[in-house]
């Protein structure tokens, strides 16, 4: 372990030693860490490594079972988050807790409304909010409702809550999760500047890159234990990943070219509508050849989760063809088609949200694994499961897929994130499909986890399988897709070869700013009709 | 925790305390909850009867004269019994749709659809008893899976909230019920009515269960086959739950109707299977009672509320087939030993409706007793699953 290679001031906020047990779990092993006014310290690790117990500790919402706290070198103890909020100490979580219909003022000051004469005084919060959103140049305007702002703008609004509570400590967690790459770039801007206007940062995350961007200091967590403590002018990404994962990653994913396919999957001029009525996708086409990986790139929000439930037969299609080659070479539409119907034609799904859609929390793995097949042999005959062929089947798939706790009575709920998807991805992999819809499948994950599916995406790809992949990490994209897709707006503002373009290119076409130029789309190696025409 | 590495990198301990617990402890662990409440609730009960009658002695009487009453002599443990058969049934209706995301508060509508149901049957044929007794079951059964599909079909394909539909169906059933024994627009006997005007009572089912206690042991026992129906009920309400896909279906629909619909589970139609097997279980509960211990569809049928006291007993039970029966047992010795305590210690019997009240309280309140039970004031440590290590986070942000 290094030392922390520090200034000499007093850190702002130190834990000495820090020890936290959750039943025979050391969620955090004598933790020590220290952050200093005006820097930026990252904390990374993977899931797991006990970064969030760490700052729930710093927070207040959790006791350490040893060791201490020290702010400005002074012990002091927490009994809840609002011992630490009068101790200076903020976070913002990765779930933002702010109510809809309040306006950003309101959610301001939410719990230390300023009073006048017994009275909620609007006028003097609103005065307060636009000071302090102009002092931190976070550009808010006080009397927008918070629903109808966009999440990079929702996550300011967390920001001067912790700072209207006067936090001279601020911690983030995960941050960027929920962020586009222009908001994170807004982000980061703001908080060098509270940075440099003396603030302590504690920024909490597992992408590398966003370490190197931001950070002073950074501080790696293993398996509940600080093992480095470095600067990050003097360190790099695969020095920072060897400490978090214990050895080196491997090299960029390898990937052999399966040629002379057949298209499996081909949408043509499809429309749809969002939740809301408005029009989501307007004339979206493309095609998935068999062994192929198409990566749909775009900002969040753009249509991607409408052209998935689209294709899975959970939403309605206005107009437009999905057609399918199913296992047996047959072409068959699947619009109007139910999500189970189109699942036994041999398309399997990996849904973006895998606690609210792809798992049952309080099912067992082994249940779990059948989930979507349980009506079918060999798990059920006549309606009647089959406990003993369920139980063999969860024996088969969590050594294959390496799922921990190796139990297949656990809970899935209590699985950790990475495990959780493995369950999935073992689900729908075994059901052999020719088509695999993979939406967002790292979210959440940290880097051998994400490895994991990467690896798992890679071989189902080799074996053939057409995959489309929908991922607003452009990272991944570029890493996995033969090609590539960009969504903006519910169109597809062009396909190439990968390779063939740039990130900054991707990035223009994925935010609006370059047109979507009929010369741009035209990728000639395309055996159909590609995404020129529509719209 | 994510390894996907060597063996050499070690293996994280297990998330979760309870992962190789053996399933006694987590039996235990579900009683804990429901254990601390009846406990709660009695020692705040005493307090309520020792206020009363002012004397330091009277809870304690007054709950042995109802531990005697409930259970002192074989009659006794007999009639608790027959108080907790349409609890039983009614209980299992709440929870099975419990189990399903839906909240049945009309096992009360649907009881009396099944009472009527089986009275119209039991009043109508004069077959043999083995003949006519399982109609009186089967009719009572559609029935009162035919009341609760109403709110089933409109959950399912209009998504109109069970809650208000089950409870405005309770009033139809019950309006129903009194038109069915006294036509009070017209003044004229209501169909089911029987020969003595103007008595809002049916005539005699031809058909009841038969009693099971043999006379030498309880003379004029009235416990009779329901009982064993109820039993039955039992397994099936888990077996339906917990080894069929039909079972599956239901369980991921209420957890996770979001999940259910990802993995191709036709929701609707899942939910309205849940609403009308829900309400066959309420519908047994009413011809538990009248061609139970009842015999006859009286007036006054709805004074009983099973379909309400389900609710609670559901709960109680944690929405299994065995906890709703011994809740439902609970509830009924509560009700009969109450009898004795009232005519022995002198003690009203509305303190058992008290009782069973914070018994409510206390398991809704479950937050507050596993507060209680940390702290080392229970009398059996229990725990519920802990979250993984990076779950407090989350939910702290929720």
């Amino acid at each position: 372990m290094t030392g922390p290679a520090a200034p000499a001031a007093t850190p702002s906020v130190a834990a000495r030693e820090i020890t936290k047990r959750f039943g025979p779990l050391v969620a955090n092993d004598r933790v020590s860490v220290a952050a200093y006014p005006g820097q930026i310290l990252a904390i990374v690790g993977e899931n797991g490594a006990g970064k969030s117990t760490l700052m729930n500790v710093l927070s207040g919402l959790l006791q350490p079972d040893g060791g201490e706290i020290l702010r400005d070198g002074r012990p002091i103890r927490f009994h809840s988050p609002r011992d630490a909020i009068r101790a200076g100490i903020g976070m913002v979580h990765q779930h933002f807790m702010l109510i809809p219909v309040f306006t950003v003022a309101e959610n301001v000051v939410l719990g230390t409304e300023p009073v006048s004469s017994g009275l909620f005084d609007k006028r003097r919060a609103r005065e307060v909010v636009r000071r302090l959103s102009d002092q931190y140049g976070l550009k808010l305007n006080p009397d927008d409702r918070v629903q109808n702002l966009p999440v990079g703008l929702q996550q300011r609004v967390e920001i001067l809550k912790i700072l209207y509570r006067q936090s001279e400590i601020l911690i983030f967690d995960e941050p960027t999760a929920v962020l586009t790459p222009q908001e994170t770039e807004e982000l980061f801007v703001v908080l060098r500047d509270l940075a440099k206007k003396g603030k302590t940062i504690i920024f909490i995350t597992h992408k590398l890159k966003e370490v190197m961007a931001i950070s002073d200091q950074v501080t790696v967590l293993r398996l509940g234990k600080v093992v480095a403590n470095l600067t990050t002018a003097e360190t790099n990404p695969v020095e920072i990943t060897r400490h978090m994962i214990g050895r080196d990653v491997m090299p960029s994913v390898e990937k052999q070219t399966v040629g002379g396919a057949d298209t499996v999957l081909e949408v043509r001029d499809l429309h749809c509508q969002s939740d809301r009525g408005v029009e989501a996708l307007r004339g979206v086409s493309f095609h998935v050849d068999a062994g192929e990986i198409l990566g749909i790139a775009g900002v969040e929000g753009n249509g991607q989760s409408e052209l998935v439930e689209a294709l899975t037969g959970l939403r309605s299609v206005v107009s437009g063809e999905i057609l399918l080659r199913d296992r047996k070479g047959k072409r068959r539409a699947l619009v109007h088609r139910t999500p189970k119907q189109i699942r036994r034609m041999g398309v399997s799904f990996i849904p973006e949200d895998r606690r609210e859609r792809g798992l049952i929390l309080t099912y067992s793995v082994a249940d779990n694994l059948i989930f979507g097949v349980e009506d079918t042999a060999p798990f059920s005959r006549r309606g009647v499961l089959d406990p003993g062929r369920i139980m063999a089947n969860a024996r088969k798939l969590i050594p294959e897929f390496d799922i921990r706790p190796p139990r297949p009575d656990a809970p899935v709920g209590t699985l950790s994130g990475g495990n959780q998807q493995k369950v999935v991805l073992a689900r729908e992999f075994s059901e052999n499909p020719s088509l695999l819809i993979a939406s967002q499948p790292t979210r959440g994950l940290d880097v051998g986890a994400a490895e994991f599916v990467h690896k798992g995406l890679i071989e189902k790809r080799e074996q053939g399988v057409a995959i489309l992949l929908v991922s607003a990490e452009l990272d991944e994209v570029m890493a996995l897709a033969d090609r590539i897709a960009v969504i903006y707006e519910g169109q597809v503002m062009g396909v190439f070869r990968a390779g063939s373009v740039d990130e900054g290119r991707l990035g223009l076409l994925m935010t609006g700013g370059e047109a979507r130029a009929e010369e741009i789309a035209i990728d000639l190696t395309a055996p159909a009709l590609e995404a020129t025409e529509g719209g | 925790m994510i390894d996907t590495t060597q063996a050499t990198s070690p293996s994280p301990p297990a998330a979760l305390p309870e992962a190789g617990r053996s399933p006694w402890y987590t039996a235990l662990g579900q009683l804990g909850v429901p254990l601390m409440a009846i406990l709660l609730a009695l020692i705040i009960g005493g307090i309520v009867m020792g206020v009363a009658l002012k004397s330091f002695t009277a809870p304690l009487t007054g709950y042995w004269d109802l531990l005697v009453g409930a259970f002192g002599t074989p009659y006794d443990v007999e009639e608790t019994l027959v108080a907790s058969i349409p609890l039983i049934f009614a209980a299992f209706a709440v929870a099975f749709a419990f189990r399903g995301g839906l909240f049945n508060i009309g096992a009360e509508g649907q009881l009396y659809a099944g009472a009527m149901a089986a009275t119209a049957v039991g009043i109508t044929f004069t077959w043999p008893g083995w003949v006519l007794l399982p109609a009186c079951v089967l009719a009572a059964t559609l029935a009162g899976a035919l009341w609760a599909a109403v709110p089933g079909l409109l959950k399912a394909y209009r998504g109109a909230h069970e809650v208000i539909t089950t409870m405005m169906l309770n009033y139809v059933a019950l309006n129903l019920m009194h038109y069915m024994l006294i036509n009070s627009i017209t003044g004229t006997p209501g169909p089911l009515e029987g020969p003595l005007a103007g008595n809002p009572v049916s005539r005699g089912v031809n058909a009841t269960f038969p009693v099971i206690v043999p006379g030498w042991l309880v003379a004029n026992a009235r416990l009779n086959a329901a009982f064993l129906l109820a039993l039955v009920c039992g397994v099936i309400f888990w077996f339906i739950l917990f080894r069929t896909t039909l079972g599956y279906a239901i369980r991921a629909t209420g957890f996770n109707i979001k999940a259910a619909r990802y993995a191709g589970i036709n929701v609707n139609r899942t939910i309205l299977l849940t609403m009308l097997i829900s309400g066959a279980f309420a519908g047994l509960a009413g011809v538990s009672y009248v061609c139970g211990v009842g015999g006859q569809l009286q007036d006054t049928f709805d004074n009983f509320t099973f379909g309400f006291d389900a609710i609670a007993v559901a709960l109680l039970g944690k929405n299994s087939a065995i906890g709703a029966i011994l809740a439902a047992i609970l509830f009924g010795a509560l009700d009969h030993g109450g009898i004795n305590m009232q005519a022995t210690a002198g003690i009203d019997t509305h303190i058992i409706s008290i009782i069973q009240g914070l018994i409510i309280f206390f398991v809704g309140a479950e937050a507050l007793v596993r507060f209680l039970s940390h702290r080392g004031y229970s009398v059996m440590r229990f725990r519920t699953a802990r979250p993984e290590a990076d779950v407090p986070a989350e939910r702290a942000a929720v």
